[in-house]
């Protein structure tokens, strides 16, 4: 687990803080944690540092998670990066095309660290 | 051997043949902890949610409350070779007590405490039988953390 | 409708308080309006119908929610910083709850939009919760929630 290098992408400083944390109580190296406050950040921070895993929000100034994911997924560099999507997002039927699209799971907030940690464990299995 | 945890109290234990107890869990929690490494046990039974309440109180009884209750228990685990870090972390109670209107507050209020106080110590929930109108009654076996909750006739294993 | 909606939303709000800051949001039991300097935030969503959720709350309110999200004393000298930002968060969470749980995506998408915030002068809370606010007390703070329409 602390191998693993993952990107928080979200434009609330606050959740990005409270995400790095359940990283780190689940073993993650906090050097290995970076983040970004919103998807063109994000795509800059990709193209220099592969990670193993992107967690991000949907909305966002600048690029939003949608557009992020798209062009994660397009890309022949980044696509066998997983993506999980964290958001407060209510549209069922765009969380499914996102699920449907690759995206590799999806927690709607309000969130528990419980159950972020299960997302977790579930996406990085070999961790658990 | 059973230990028996009282209102406002807690027991911890790393003698595999102890089981703690603690009986009438309505609005107040019952926080079950356990190291599977060090085999170390510890029972919490809490009955309001924060020390700010009453400090007087908090001082002559740290277990009346979930975060100097939780905060005296973990030391108390801690001396018996026990880290948080491993511990399993269950919690049952937070009833809502139709004999007293204002205990629907207080379960509730409690469960938030003791969640609040978890996520501050960085430890997470492994299982949780929390809410509903009945009270319960806990074991939970030293030897191997395994956990029995009891509540209107219903036998559970969590 | 209105008054039913305005209480889903504040049923999201007591949801989101819960599960990601471990707060208790309940009925107030007085009608005194809190005192000194409050956060106004405001998120709007435009779909079947527009709308926009607004929140007001004293800045100790926000130093509380920040530190309860981050697992923090609440005298951590960063709060102040982090409690505007909170209540941004705050307030997308629970309008994504309220939007998920009144059904209204089931019609059209719904786009909500980026939270915006400024300060609040607590003399006027009077004039705000009469205009169809609901208030609740989370842990000893009041917290008044409105549901406005766009037109």
């Amino acid at each position: 687990m602390t191998k693993h290098n993952i990107l928080i992408v979200d434009d609330s400083a606050t959740t990005r803080m409270m995400v790095k944390r359940i990283l780190i109580l689940c073993g993650i190296a906090t050097e290995n944690i970076s983040e970004a406050a919103d998807g063109s950040q994000a795509l800059a921070r990709l193209v220099a540092c592969p990670v193993d895993l992107v967690i991000a929000d949907l909305h966002m100034p600048n690029m939003g998670g949608l557009e992020l994911t798209t062009r994660i997924l397009a890309s022949s560099t980044l696509r066998h990066i997983p993506v999980v999507i964290v958001s407060a997002d209510p549209n069922a039927d765009r969380i499914d095309q996102l699920k449907q699209s690759g995206v590799k799971g999806y927690l709607a907030k309000p969130f528990t660290p419980e159950s972020f940690k299960m997302l977790l464990m579930q996406v990085l299995p070999e961790a658990a | 051997m059973t230990i028996t945890v009282n209102v406002s109290d807690a027991r911890s234990s790393s003698d595999e043949a102890d089981t703690l107890v603690t009986h009438a869990l309505g609005s107040c929690i019952g926080v079950c902890l356990y190291d599977p490494q060090a085999k170390v046990a510890g029972l919490l039974h809490f009955q309001l949610p924060s020390s700010t309440l009453d400090a007087a109180k908090a001082q002559s009884n740290p277990f009346m409350f979930a975060d100097t209750g939780l905060t005296k228990l973990l030391a108390m685990m801690e001396q018996q070779g026990a880290q948080k870090r491993r511990m399993q972390v269950r919690l049952a109670g937070g009833a809502a007590m139709l004999n007293d209107a204002s205990s629907f507050n207080i379960g509730k209020r409690n469960h938030a405490a003791i969640r609040k106080v978890l996520w501050q110590q960085g430890m997470f929930i492994t299982s949780e039988e929390v809410g509903g109108g009945a009270p319960r009654t806990v074991f939970l076996r030293a030897a191997d953390g395994s956990l029995t909750i009891k509540s209107g006739g219903v036998t559970k294993v969590a | 409708m209105l008054d039913t909606t305005s209480i889903t939303a504040a049923d999201a709000l007591t949801e989101s308080l819960e599960t990601m800051a471990f707060i208790s949001a309940l009925p107030p039991e007085d009608a005194l309006a809190p005192a000194g300097l409050a956060f106004f935030t405001r998120i709007e969503f435009r779909g079947a119908s527009d709308g926009a959720l607004e929140l007001l709350c004293s800045r100790e309110f926000g130093h509380l929610l920040a530190a309860n999200l981050l697992g923090c004393a609440p005298d951590d000298p960063d709060l102040a910083q982090r409690a505007g930002d909170a209540l941004k968060e705050l307030i997308n969470i629970t309008c994504g709850t309220f939007l998920r749980n009144t059904g209204a995506t089931a019609r059209a998408l719904v786009e909500m939009s980026v939270p915006v915030q400024s300060a609040f002068d607590l003399a006027d809370w009077d004039a705000f919760v009469a205009a169809n606010a609901t208030i609740l007390d989370a842990e000893g703070h009041k917290l008044a929630l409105r549901l406005v329409e766009i037109k």
